[in-house]
């Protein structure tokens, strides 16, 4: 064993993140490991690669904790890890990339020794099958050879024990043939490698052992020969379905006229033909994989754009009943639609200011008169709202950066309750949020489609999703793949759905 | 982990980065100098202290609402500038001249500040070159226009606005007092105030809340511009003259002010109240070493160190995500 | 999955050999010349003095242009490495004053102590640099306040040093300097290019100078590659306070006594040189080369301008409008930034645009 993981437990605060978790990787050995978002997996990568400290457990590296104490140190060891989000500098070079900090040197002349860079650096770029030289600016590179420079980044360090984080999500499947084709001829001559990937495809393709990670807990650690798809699924989902549910109390009437219509919306390079509707009452569920196209659907139903759009945006959106052009967040908020944004920290709040002032944002006109803001108005709103959500907080001028995950999304839901809204995009509600106010937000939500609101309810958490929806959509590779009434989805027929969908869809290579 | 402590350490204490500490440096510096130069507490030296400080008030008003919603314009120094050579020279000594003049400058200011603003927030050119090209762009206008020499054409009347005295209190004390209450009730009372913090503070939440982030972000720059020519006409009442280099200095000045007022660079915190204590600290310190008899070299020397010493000290790095 | 072997593509080799000698090419001009568009403009910019300003095309007014440019360069190559950081440097004109009038001092009309006279000020004005590099990157102050507040402490001791007035005087080999031609080229020309040379080498030989992109671009992508920030902050502000120095010694040689205002302006000429050369402010991008196309540019204009005796007033306007139109230009050619985002409308945005995805060998411009 050239890792050995045992009984290692984190906490972030009050969260448990890893809880006795235990791994051992052999040379030679692949070793995936997968499970939900926010299983665990990218909290046990970086106390591996040294950039957090486990609370309690062992670990050991070639049979020394030492080579764990700081990311230097472990790299130094030969741990190299390639991280899901990008880490390299836009205006260097790829072989500047590949060896900043560490620049081979002209032993006479002195001087970083550009042609030693690429050569080394071309070499990898050859067995790894790019397209685009060592003298390219990363700046210009497409993300999937961006992609391609990092994990070449990774194995240019010559490790011991190489840890890839989502590798293949952005990269284009005839260059992940190859990676993976390189990764088997570095595996037989002793690397190891600790896989972490939602593609369930790659695992058995790929590696040797598959360990599970589920809420922070070892859930399943086998030889792959011993594990089919079916069980991985279920070892991943399979959890005890707490009470954290509202019942459904009132059909949604979907003979009315929807409140919300899509017909064959297209943003090419991101989704295509997606049609469906969202009965007033109805919360409508859009599951499949991260980077399946769920949130751009969602976004460009709120005015709000990708970062490269090369093509128009094609199809119709109808809001009740009414064409509507998604002109931007103004117009969006304007017709009755509501947003609650993936990432709350960036997109969601502006954390310096006050809970009645984010809870106020979206509405001020209303809270004033002749563009004066009618303080008593605005304090009675934030303070209905922090009262009817139950946000804790010190009072409604408490700074929202302070509170807790859980309360600062309350907040973002209270911007939009308090406004009220014809249509609810919720992208990713609960990451980060405790137990007990998840149960709350789903109750405020049912409640709101209770009153007549639409919601489409964009989750990788599957037991939320399926929970809370009304109906199920699953989307994969930029288009929808199933629609499943919330009686007959399970947790294995989304995933299976979503799956298949990746492996069949004719659709686009990534929609991220 | 260290957020968390942090956020636990922080809740009960009050803010004493903000606005708080400056008026308390403030205070304890007042302190000072009254022990260091016994005329500090003289009436008329106190007096002379505001005749001295409302224009730089004014102007960082302005450069404070910029702050605040995540820019900066360098360009005010020399809307100070233009403005005095401007309505010097229209006003060319007629009474009747004063009205047209002053509202021919404001008229120019605005364009100015409409012209940064379009271009910062419309087209997305880096707010501190585009203000850098306008100062460049202005300071020329300015020479081409009174060919280099100062003009004198300011009426006895308009002097008024910053020689003479109500209560025995000069008048532009209390213009700046005012500018700091119409700025005040603006930037806490209006929507297009709290807009201003929101995108100081988050421009993506505030874009997302749909808010007219384009339009609030360029207007600001149209505030600072406007606040600039009300202090270059305090400015101009005071010194008696228009002159092409009366305003250069107050760029600095003025951004210093509202960094040491605790304003965070990159904006959305930040109070006005703190920026007037920023403007006092600076004119209190000008003024203490005036008192001294320190050479005016001196004085120069002492005025950096003070600048970079109060805004490495006082100043706040804004809160961004995560 | 398909085969694993062999262990190359050979289509995907193909396709990099065919890229590899265009973008080595792309990159070489682009590192050492910087964006050719800029030094397009000056060409123009020569040909239309060529024709409408009398006197314009002669040996001397060349030779005049080059010595004119020398102190000028000195300081935006300083200037540029600060502004690669992400920072700005508005201290440059006060040290400047400090190179020239201290150096002017110490000399005082004796050739004895001529070494001294040079390495003090260059000294001096490593040590303020260094002195701005560290309180930026060790505090929340912005910049561009820290190095304004230093500007005024600098000049304030010029004056003081100075009286206010001219003060000292060269040495005569030293003063002959400005004068001296080398063949075609003025000495100052001929002193100024092993500088640059070194300037540029520095910029894409060096770790430091790889590193000074990778910190202006994210620091913190550079600080997890185990790159030293602060070091290489106050090594940058450190040689950005030396080069300004260097250009009062230069600026010396052509005047007979030490001027306590002899920086005046080259602050806001060199940031517009190095922002007209296509750096952007916000850090990660600019070059020494495109640097020293701006030089030439402000100098050529102000030379055009006094030939054609055009006012000396419209000049400050003149070069406001150029940089005006430089970070235009950059903002239209910048990568996505937030505030486009903001502004985005979706019908626009979703017109067909071309090269979404940038090519290998895509047109570089202001890149």
């Amino acid at each position: 064993m050239i890792l050995q993981v045992k009984d290692i437990t984190k906490r972030f605060g009050v969260v448990r993140a890893l809880e006795g978790v235990s791994l051992d990787v052999g040379r030679g050995e692949v070793h995936a490991l997968v499970g939900e978002n926010g299983a665990g997996k990218s909290t046990l990568t970086r106390i591996i690669g040294g950039a957090e400290r486990a609370d309690a457990g062992d670990i050991s590296f070639e049979g020394s904790s030492q080579a764990l104490s700081s990311p230097a140190a472990a790299l130094a060891a030969g741990i190299s890890i390639v991280y899901q989000h990008l880490n390299l500098s836009d205006e260097l070079t790829v072989a500047g990339n590949l060896y900043l900090g560490r620049e081979p040197r002209r032993a006479l002349r002195g001087g970083v020794d550009d042609k030693a860079m690429r050569r080394a650096v071309t070499a990898w770029l050859d067995r790894l099958g790019a397209e685009f030289p060592a003298d390219e600016l990363v700046g210009r590179l497409s993300p999937s050879d961006r992609q391609l420079a990092e994990i070449a980044r990774g194995l240019s360090h010559d490790p011991k024990l190489l840890i890839m984080d989502e590798p293949t999500a952005s990269l284009a499947p005839v260059a992940a043939e190859r990676v993976f084709a390189v990764l088997r001829e570095l595996t037989a001559a002793g690397l190891a490698v600790i896989y972490i990937t939602h593609e369930l495809a790659h695992v058995f393709d790929l590696a040797d052992r598959v360990t599970v990670l589920k809420d922070g807990r070892n859930a399943l650690s086998a030889p792959i020969a011993e594990v089919d798809r079916g069980g991985l699924i279920e070892a991943m989902v399979g959890r005890a379905v707490e009470e954290l549910f509202p019942p459904r109390t009132q059909q949604p009437d979907r003979a009315a006229a929807p409140a919300l219509e899509l017909r064959d919306l297209t943003l090419p390079g991101y989704f295509e033909s997606v049609s469906f509707s969202i009965a007033p009452g109805e919360v409508v569920g859009l599951g499949g994989l991260v980077g399946s196209g769920r949130s751009r659907v969602a976004r460009a139903i709120f005015g709000d754009p990708p970062e490269r759009a090369a093509d128009p945006l094609r199809g119709t959106v109808l809001v009740d009943g009414e064409s509507f052009r998604p002109r931007g967040p103004r117009s969006a908020v304007k017709r009755g639609i509501g947003f609650v944004p993936e990432d709350r920290k960036a997109a969601g709040l502006v954390l310096g200011a006050t809970v009645a002032d984010n809870i106020a944002l979206p509405q001020l006109e209303r809270l004033a008169s002749f563009g004066v803001l009618r303080r008593g108005a605005e304090r009675a709103v934030a303070e209905r709202e922090t009262e009817a959500l139950r946000i804790k907080t010190p009072g409604v001028d408490a700074e929202v950066g302070n509170l807790s995950g859980g309360n600062q999304q309350k907040v973002v839901l209270a911007k939009w309750l308090a406004r009220g809204c014809r249509v609810l995009i919720l992208d990713e509600p609960t990451p980060g949020v405790d137990v007990g106010a998840k149960a709350e937000i789903y109750l405020l939500v049912r409640k709101l489609a209770d009153e007549g609101t639409a919601v489409l309810l964009i989750s990788s958490d599957l037991p939320e999703l399926l929970g809370l929806s009304d109906r199920v959509l699953v989307m994969s590779r930029g288009r929808i793949v199933a629609e499943l009434e919330a009686e007959a989805a399970t947790e294995e027929s989304v995933m299976k759905a979503a799956f298949d969908g990746m492996e069949t869809a004719p659709g686009l290579e990534s929609a991220a | 982990m260290s957020a968390i402590a942090a956020r636990v350490a922080r809740a009960p204490r009050p803010d004493l980065t903000g606005a708080a500490a400056s008026w308390l440096a403030l205070f304890t510096l007042a302190v000072v100098a009254s022990i260091l130069s016994s005329d500090f507490l003289d009436k008329q030296n106190l007096l002379n202290i505001g005749r001295q400080a409302a224009p730089l008030a004014v102007v960082s008003l302005g450069q404070t609402i910029v702050i605040l919603c995540g820019g900066i314009d360098v360009s005010v120094g020399a809307v100070m500038s233009l403005t005095t050579v401007v309505v010097s020279t229209e006003m060319n000594g007629d009474p009747s001249m004063v009205i047209p003049a002053v509202l021919l400058v404001l008229v120019l200011g605005a364009a100015i500040g409409i012209v940064n603003g379009f271009l910062v927030a419309r087209v997305g050119t880096d707010p501190f070159v585009t203000t850098l090209a306008a100062m460049l762009i202005i300071s020329g206008a300015a020479l081409v226009y009174t060919q280099g020499s100062p003009t004198n054409g300011l009426t006895p009347g308009f002097r008024q606005i910053s020689e003479g005295e109500v209560l025995g209190i000069p008048a532009s004390i209390f213009f700046a007092a005012g500018a700091f209450v119409f700025c005040w009730f603006i930037l806490r009372r209006t929507v297009w105030g709290r807009t201003i913090y929101a995108l100081g503070g988050n421009m993506r939440a505030t874009f997302l809340s749909g808010r007219r982030t384009a339009l609030v972000q360029a207007s600001a720059y149209l505030a600072a511009s406007l606040f600039a020519v009300v202090a270059g006409l305090l400015l101009a009442a005071r010194i008696g003259t228009g002159a092409v280099s009366a305003g250069s200095g107050y760029e600095l000045e003025s951004i210093a002010a509202a960094l040491i007022g605790g304003t965070a660079f990159g904006g959305g915190r930040g109070r006005i109240s703190g920026t007037i204590a920023g403007v006092l600290i600076l004119i209190v310190l000008f003024n203490l070493v005036n008192l001294l008899g320190l050479p005016s070299q001196l004085q120069q020397i002492v005025r950096g160190a003070v600048i970079v010493l109060g805004v490495a000290v006082y100043s706040r790095r804004a809160v961004t995500g995560s | 999955m398909s085969a694993t072997h062999p262990s190359t593509r050979p289509a995907a080799r193909r396709v990099r050999r065919r890229l590899e000698p265009k973008v080595r090419v792309h990159r070489a001009v682009n590192r050492w010349l910087g964006p050719l568009w800029v030094w397009g403009v000056l060409i123009a910019l020569v040909v239309i003095a060529i024709y409408t300003v009398p006197q314009f095309a002669t040996l001397d007014n060349y030779k005049n242009i080059l010595k004119q440019a020398v102190p000028l360069a000195l300081v935006a190559i300083g200037q540029c490495g600060v502004i690669i950081l992400g920072g700005i440097d508005l201290s440059v004109a006060a040290v400047m004053s400090l190179g020239d009038t201290l150096s002017m001092g110490i000399m005082n009309g004796g050739s004895g102590s001529i070494l001294f006279a040079i390495v003090a000020p260059l000294g001096l004005g490593l040590l303020i640099g260094a002195a701005n590099g560290a309180v930026v990157a060790k505090t929340a102050a912005p910049a561009f306040i820290v190095t304004l507040g230093a500007a005024s402490i600098v000049q304030g001791v010029v004056f003081w040093y100075t009286h206010s007035a001219p003060y000292g005087a060269p040495a005569l080999s030293f003063g002959e300097l400005g004068f001296k031609e080398y063949g075609p080229l003025p000495a100052l020309v001929v002193l100024f290019i092993p500088i640059l040379a070194l300037a540029l080498i520095v910029q894409n030989r060096t770790r430091a100078g790889r590193h000074a992109y990778a910190v202006g671009d994210d620091d913190q992508v550079a600080a997890r590659a185990g790159v030293n920030v602060t070091r290489v902050k106050v090594a940058t502000y450190a040689l950005c306070g030396f080069f300004a120095a260097l250009a009062g010694i230069a600026v010396a040689t052509r005047t007979g006594s030490g001027e306590p205002l002899a920086g005046t302006g080259f602050d806001w000429d060199s940031i517009s040189a190095v922002v007209i050369g296509g750096a952007i402010l916000v850090g990660g991008r600019g070059t020494i080369g495109g640097t020293m196309a701006g030089v030439l540019i402000i100098t050529l204009i102000e030379n055009a301008m006094t030939l054609k005796d055009v006012s000396p007033f419209w000049q400050s306007t003149v070069k406001g409008v150029i940089v005006l139109i430089a970070v235009i230009i950059a903002a239209m050619t910048a990568k996505e930034t937030l505030g486009r985002l903001l502004r985005w409308r979706p019908m626009d945005a979703f017109r067909p645009r071309v090269a979404a995805r940038p090519s290998a060998t895509g047109e570089g411009g202001a890149a």
